[in-house]
C-alpha cells in the first residue's frame, strides 16, 4: 500500500482527474473545487507533481512552448486513475461517518 | 529575460540542480502564467516562501546523507587525533571528561575547532550552494536525479 496522500497532492490528483492540464490550469482548477478557498502555490503544486511523476502516478502528456515558456501537460497514469478512485472514496466515507457521528450526537443530546 | 524571470530564476536557486533539470523549466512557465493572469511584475511573498522552503527541503533530502558522512568522518579524525596525541583511553573518556582530571590544554581546543570547522566548511556547501562544489569534491547528486 502506499503512503497517504496529502491534501495538497490530493487536489491535484483531483485536477487532472478531470483531464491533462497543465501547471497553471491545474492551479486554476484546484481553485474552481475548493470554491475559491485554496490557492495552490506553485512549489506546492511542483512539489507534488514530482513525487507523483515519482510514484508514477502522474506523468507528462506533452510538452510545448507558449510564448517562450515551456507548458508541460500532465496526466494520471492508469494507477494514478485508480488509486483516485481509492482516495476519494476513502474520503468521502470518513466524511459521511463524521457526519453520521454528529447526527448520533445531536440525537443523544436532545 | 525580464526582471520576473530573474526573480524567479534566483528563487529556484534553492533547489537543487537535478530537481531543477527535472522542473525548471515548467515550474517558470506556470509561474509567469499566474503572474500575468494576475498582471504582477514581481513574486507574490507566499510564492517567495514556498520557493525558498520548498527548496531547502529539497536540498536537506538530497544532501544530507552526504552531509552526515562528513561529521561521522569528522568525529572519527578527532578520536583519532585525541587517540594519538594524549593516548586517550576511549573507555574511561567520559569519565574524564566530567570529573575533569584530564586538562587537554589549548592544542586540544585548537585541533577541535579546526576539525570541527573543516567538517562544516565541507558540509555547508551541499546545503547552500551550487553543483560545482559537489563536483570539484567529486560527488554530484546527478545520477540520482535522472533516475527519479
Amino acid at each position: 500500500m502506499a503512503s497517504e496522500i496529502r491534501e495538497a497532492t490530493f487536489m491535484v490528483l483531483s485536477a487532472l482527474a478531470g483531464g491533462p492540464a497543465h501547471g497553471y490550469a491545474i492551479m486554476h482548477q484546484v481553485e474552481e473545487l475548493t470554491g475559491g478557498d485554496v490557492t495552490l502555490k506553485a512549489s506546492t503544486l511542483y512539489a507534488a507533481l514530482d513525487r507523483l511523476g515519482a510514484d508514477q502516478l502522474v506523468e507528462v502528456l506533452n510538452e510545448s512552448i507558449v510564448q517562450g515558456r515551456l507548458r508541460r501537460t500532465y496526466q494520471l497514469t492508469d494507477s494514478g486513475s485508480r488509486r483516485v478512485v481509492t482516495e476519494a472514496r476513502r474520503r468521502r466515507d470518513l466524511a459521511q461517518q463524521t457526519l453520521t457521528r454528529l447526527g448520533m450526537a445531536m440525537v443523544a443530546a436532545s | 529575460m525580464t526582471d520576473l524571470e530573474t526573480a524567479y530564476r534566483r528563487l529556484l536557486a534553492w533547489y537543487t540542480p537535478a530537481w531543477r533539470r527535472r522542473n525548471g523549466q515548467a515550474i517558470m512557465g506556470t509561474m509567469l502564467d499566474a503572474a500575468d493572469a494576475d498582471g504582477r511584475h514581481a513574486p507574490t511573498l507566499a510564492e517567495r516562501q514556498g520557493l525558498v522552503r520548498r527548496g531547502l527541503i529539497d536540498r536537506i533530502q538530497a544532501y544530507l546523507p552526504v552531509a552526515l558522512v562528513f561529521c561521522a568522518a569528522g568525529v572519527l579524525i578527532e578520536a583519532l587525533v585525541a587517540k594519538v596525541q594524549w593516548g586517550v583511553n576511549f573507555n574511561s573518556l567520559v569519565i574524564v571528561t566530567l570529573t575533569q582530571t584530564v586538562e587537554p590544554g589549548w592544542v586540544f581546543y585548537l585541533i577541535h575547532g579546526v576539525v570541527a570547522l573543516i567538517c562544516v566548511a565541507l558540509a555547508l556547501p551541499m546545503i547552500v550552494r551550487r553543483r560545482r562544489v559537489l563536483r570539484r569534491i567529486g560527488l554530484s547528486s546527478d545520477s540520482r536525479g535522472a533516475q527519479q
